[in-house]
């Protein structure tokens, strides 16, 4: 289930932050290139589709690295 | 994150290859993820792929969009178009139609408004003054109008949608001048406004949200902190929406819708059944059947012809159609049948032949997965739509087919159906004419020339589209350069009628005036309807008359080659042109006005010219 989550995550990272395919997509945060506000718009939208559950705004705002958010899906499933 | 430019692949095909495989996994898996990986590689390709249309579109808008784009990419890609967005500030939206080319050179082919009512309307729609609906709609006109005024794209505009979440909405309810109300009174008045001008089309958000549900369609807590009020799961269908509309904007329809009989027409098989045992009528499953054939109905009103392709006994199948009384569709409706026990691919490529259209140009309609199948491998260009088996999925069917939309109807669309059914009766004469002459002679051809004839820009525009194979540059253009054109030169249109029908345009000749002493041909075409008429020599003729009397002496022209346009390659030397040049598959000629003009070919018994016409 958790790897399975994880794969997951890193192919919603990886298409919508077009995070290189040789790049580690665990070492990839707010600071990132490329992760923006649209970006992070993005990303809490298909995270949500995906895995069926709504943040709250806090959440979606803490949610700001690839670990976060799949601690944040992880407390959530 | 994107840290080093990947290496462009240049193999031919590979774009195409990966834009259809992103087109493939989106439908199988429509998640806005993958919405993103289909946008991230229609963005990394060039921006024209073979086997896609290209489309540059621009975006107007006053709210966050940008989740939307994704999806709208992958919608248009599953219907053939390869789209560029262009993002618009959404904090000065309304400059942009004042000053297009702020979004960039060249301008774009399509422009979407997208508009929030909310941020149109702002606080006054909780106390509207009386004159609230006028000032939306003249906002809305304004960009809309500055749009059509400046640039040659098409305007695709989103009305206002209903509120995510009204207040006081029992008051609102019965208040004529609140805001819902007047949210209504400027969709009803926008549609009214924008319905004459041939470039602009609206996006119901009315529809759009209605169909989805107005309660999962929006995403409030979005809407408060991100200013992008819709829901992702809202999305696909909105982008498929979008899609529907620029498609029916930039892409031919079809023309023909070709169903089967048993199980599609009505339920049952009536051979086995027989007529008293079929469905069809007012009852459930009867009423399902009926309803399909409503909507082919309108589809005939619309201008798309029908045609029957069944496995059964012609006299059965025809006095059925005939005498059921509960019958919508009758053997009068279909333009061509074929309806015996041959194999239904091979029907389906006579039924081309016999009127006259390519194969792309057609639906196929049949609840048979066999021949579903056998049509798709024998005859991949057309368009196949398995008809559902239970009668329940009926309507859910008949909104999702594609290529059957069209923004609206002009006389053309209806007199060229015309003309086509009519091509059968002339076929038959045809054949019992001893001689072309003969037959020419007894169609009693009537032309008519106009010259600047803008309110048939539209339909010009199409010819331009879709003319192939009499099309001596194969230039598309839009309406906008229609209008563009006719502004800086002069725009031809010659329609036809003989005994049979009312042809409508069949012949379009762009001419570029130059200085006045030489003008130039740049674009000439004949729709197939009315090829072995000889009547492109009167066009022509007309256009070298209009020379002469202007006091230009010589008339250029010149034939780019394509796959499809070589029975045009000697059309300019045949009629007096002398060969000037020749390079890279294209051919000029030019002609001394005075050399050709006047000429009328055996069987036209009018030609009538018109200016300007209103």
């Amino acid at each position: 289930m958790s790897d399975n989550t994880e794969a997951t995550l890193e192919r919603i990272f990886r298409s919508v932050l077009k995070v290189h395919p040789d790049e580690d997509v665990a070492s990839v945060s707010v600071e990132s290139h490329g992760w923006d506000s649209v970006a992070h718009l993005n990303l809490i939208l298909a995270v949500e589709q995906e895995f069926r559950f709504m943040m709250t705004p806090e959440e979606a705002s803490a949610a700001n690295s690839f670990r976060a958010m799949l601690d944040l899906v992880n407390s959530r499933r | 994150m994107a840290s080093s430019e990947p290496a462009r692949p240049t193999r031919a095909g590979y774009w195409s290859e990966r834009l259809h495989r992103a087109a493939a996994r989106l439908a199988s898996n429509p998640s806005h993820a993958s919405a993103h990986e289909a946008y991230n590689a229609g963005m990394e390709a060039p921006a024209t792929v073979e086997g896609f249309v290209s489309l540059k579109c621009a975006v107007l808008r006053n709210v966050t969009v940008e989740p939307w784009l994704p999806e709208l990419y992958g919608a248009l890609l599953r219907r053939g178009i390869h789209a560029r967005f262009l993002l618009g500030d959404y904090a000065v939206y309304e400059r942009y139609a004042s000053a297009p080319s702020d979004l960039g050179t060249p301008t774009p082919d399509c422009f979407l408004v997208c508009l929030d009512a909310g941020v149109l309307a702002g606080d006054a729609r909780h106390d509207p003054p009386a004159d609230m609906a006028n000032a939306v709609l003249g906002r809305i006109s304004g960009i809309v109008g500055g749009l059509v005024e400046r640039t040659s794209a098409s305007v695709v505009v989103t009305n206002l949608a209903p509120e995510p979440h009204p207040v006081h909405s029992v008051h609102g309810d019965q208040d004529p001048g609140g805001w819902p109300h007047l949210r209504r009174t400027v969709n009803a008045e926008l549609t009214a406004a924008l319905s004459a001008e041939p470039r602009v089309s609206i996006l119901d958000m009315d529809r759009i949200v209605g169909e989805f549900g107005a309660s999962r369609a929006y995403d409030t807590r979005m809407y408060m902190t991100a200013a992008s009020p819709f829901a992702v799961d809202f999305l696909p269908h909105l982008g498929r929406a979008f899609a529907a509309t620029v498609a029916a904007a930039v892409l031919s329809p079809k023309k023909c819708v070709v169903v089967d009989c048993d199980n599609t027409l009505w339920g049952g098989i009536l051979g086995e059944d027989g007529p008293e045992g079929v469905a069809i009528g007012t009852d459930y499953p009867g009423s399902a059947y009926r309803g399909f054939q409503l909507f082919l109905a309108g589809l005939a009103r619309r201008g798309f012809l029908l045609a029957l392709n069944s496995k059964n006994n012609e006299s059965d199948v025809l006095s059925f159609m005939q005498d059921r009384p509960e019958m919508v569709l009758r053997p009068a409706d279909f333009a061509a049948c074929r309806i015996n026990w041959e194999d239904k691919a091979a029907n389906l490529a006579e039924l081309a032949r016999e009127l006259n259209i390519g194969l792309d140009a057609m639906v196929f309609i049949d609840d048979s997965p066999f021949e579903c199948e056998r049509v798709k491998s024998a005859l991949p260009e057309v368009q196949v739509e398995r008809f559902p088996a239970n009668p329940l999925d009926i309507p859910r069917y008949v909104s999702a087919i594609q290529g059957v939309e069209r923004l609206s109807v002009g006389k053309d669309d209806l007199a060229r159906t015309e003309s086509i059914r009519a091509n059968a009766s002339r076929e038959r004469l045809r054949r019992g004419a001893p001689d072309l002459d003969s037959f020419l002679r007894s169609l009693s051809i009537r032309l008519t020339i106009a010259r600047q004839d803008r309110t048939a820009v539209r339909r010009i525009s199409e010819l331009c589209r879709r003319t192939n194979q009499f099309n001596l540059t194969t230039r598309r253009y839009g309406v906008g350069d229609i209008e563009r054109l006719m502004d800086e030169g002069f725009v031809y249109t010659m329609s036809m009628r003989d005994r049979f029908s009312d042809y409508g345009t069949i012949g379009v000749a762009i001419v570029d005036t130059g200085s006045g002493e030489r003008w130039e041909i740049d674009s000439f075409m004949l729709s197939c309807r009315a090829f072995g008429r000889r009547v492109e020599v009167v066009l022509l003729d007309a256009l070298l008359e209009d020379a002469g009397a202007a006091g230009v002496r010589s008339v250029g022209a010149r034939h780019i080659a394509t796959e499809r346009n070589g029975m045009t390659r000697d059309f300019f030397p045949e009629h007096g042109f002398a060969e000037t040049e020749a390079s890279d598959g294209e051919t000029r000629f030019e002609i001394r006005t005075g050399a050709a003009a006047g000429r009328r070919p055996e069987g036209i018994c009018e030609v009538r010219r018109v200016e300007s016409p209103e």
